[in-house]
């Protein structure tokens, strides 16, 4: 039944998408999902689950811990779309509650789960337990490059990096952050820029 | 670093993420061509920005889909999926079923009564006139019944004697003084017999309540009534024989006392 259901959906989802433009195919989308359609729910986790994953990866880098998440993200979404308001983009409230859950799981984890660049983990022991990455060529620079960095945010406290996130990885703007974590805008710049200029410190030197 | 080098250097990122005003931009601009350590600055952030924007996305591990089993709307959620005026509505009759309820509940009364306990809800009912508990009505007949029974026994008793006493005067010349002394004595016996035998009819009534209160009275009657009859059979046969000798008198008399006296045992 499983199969069928999600043959029927990721059919009926690569056609339906390129039918009408994709904000106004998005609202179809949540107004259906207000009324319990499971199916139109589940075409807004098709194109929402990649960005959602890879912000829960990189805010608890732990794969197996952002999939969950990211599950726990769509389930809330999907038991409280009836909360949300058409004046916001769906985007920006799904992504308040990826951010939330993130936050709220990174502070719960003890303290000795905080890594840094001295220990004795090293950038292959971050990439196992990171998933394969693609088998092109050059893919061992990229993926070199991709944990570097995913190290280097381990050292930002989690307000600063869900700044960073949603500013260079969602490509939010600053408003749109703002409404995202609920801070004014001027406490959003101050983070970003602080976090800036830690990563400047740890990426600037190292070559892409 | 000149202190115009440190506030253009908190510039250079604003100005890569077009933070800046215009003004900003073509001050930091002109400072940038003039000094070189600000300069390698800019080029610091652009290779951390360079690399922040090749971390690209990582492929999901698998699809998040919401299946129906595990998304059964909540009440909540369906109390906002309906209209205004359906909420209105709906919210107007829970307010009245609280009010109800609140109202029921300030008046509810649980209290133990003999043969288990009573819950009522609301306002207690007037009290019913009922007719006499069928305890109060067997008293209330064996009482009448007594009464009845002593008047009858009385009357009987009256007539019995009357009769007795027309026979003792009717053969008063053909008694002697002590047959007539028997005689009355035997009547007064008689007489206190009927009442002590009326007491204790009245007594076995109250006391044995599995026997039937019309069965005893019919066998009282009926004893009276034989008892009346033998009386009378006996007076009548004296009558007749007026002129038996005293001694057959004494004897006949005897007779009817013990036979009195047996009936009413």
């Amino acid at each position: 039944m499983e199969e069928s259901f999600e043959s029927v959906l990721l059919t009926n989802s690569r056609i339906k998408p390129v039918d009408a433009p994709d904000q106004i195919q998005e609202i179809a989308w949540v107004a259906a999902s207000r009324g319990g359609d499971t199916l139109a729910f589940n075409r807004l986790v098709l194109k929402w689950e990649r960005p959602i994953y890879n912000l829960a990866l990189r805010m608890l880098q732990d794969p197996e811990e952002a999939a969950e998440s990211t599950q726990e993200v769509f389930l809330s979404a999907f038991k409280n779309i009836g909360r949300f308001r058409q004046e916001a983009r769906f985007s920006t409230w799904l992504y308040r509650i990826a951010m939330n859950q993130c936050i709220s799981r990174l502070r719960r984890r003890p303290a000795e789960t905080h890594y840094s660049l001295d220990d004795s983990r090293s950038d292959a022991s971050i990439g196992s337990r990171l998933p394969a990455s693609e088998s092109h060529e050059g893919a061992f620079l990229l993926e070199e490059t991709r944990n570097r960095v995913r190290l280097a945010l381990e050292h930002l406290p989690p307000e600063q990096r869900a700044v960073l996130e949603l500013k260079f990885f969602q490509d939010l703007t600053f408003e749109e952050i703002a409404s995202v974590i609920q801070v004014p805008l001027s406490t959003v710049k101050s983070r970003l820029y602080a976090a800036l200029e830690i990563l400047k410190v740890r990426l600037g030197r190292a070559s892409v | 670093m000149t202190i115009d080098c440190s506030n253009f250097r908190n510039l250079i990122p604003r100005a890569l993420l077009s933070d800046l005003t215009r003004v900003e931009q073509e001050a930091l601009e002109a400072h940038l061509k003039d000094c070189a350590p600000c300069a390698q600055e800019r080029e610091l952030y652009l290779n951390t920005f360079s690399q922040l924007r090749s971390a690209d996305d990582a492929p999901v591990p698998r699809h998040f889909f919401i299946y129906p089993d595990e998304s059964r709307p909540t009440l909540r959620q369906l109390f906002g999926q309906l209209s205004l005026a359906w909420k209105g509505s709906l919210a107007a009759a829970f307010l009245a079923l609280a009010g109800l309820s609140a109202l029921a509940f300030t008046s509810m009364e649980i209290r133990s009564e003999p043969g288990g306990m009573v819950f009522r809800i609301g306002n207690a009912p007037e009290p019913v006139a009922v007719g006499p508990a069928p305890s109060i009505d067997l008293e209330a007949l064996k009482s009448e019944l007594t009464r009845l029974l002593e008047n009858r026994s009385r009357n009987d008793k009256l007539e019995i004697l009357q009769t007795l006493r027309a026979e003792m005067a009717r053969s008063e010349s053909a008694m002697t003084r002590k047959q007539r002394l028997v005689l009355e004595t035997a009547l007064s016996r008689l007489e206190s017999r009927v009442n002590n035998r009326i007491v204790d009819a009245a007594a076995s009534l109250e006391s044995a309540n599995q026997r039937s209160l019309g069965d005893m009275y019919r066998t009282l009657e009926t004893q009276r009534v034989q008892d009346l009859s033998s009386v009378n059979d006996r007076l009548n046969r004296i009558t007749v024989n007026g002129e038996i000798k005293s001694n057959q008198t004494d004897a006949i008399l005897e007779t009817l006392l013990q036979v009195a006296e047996l009936k009413l045992k």
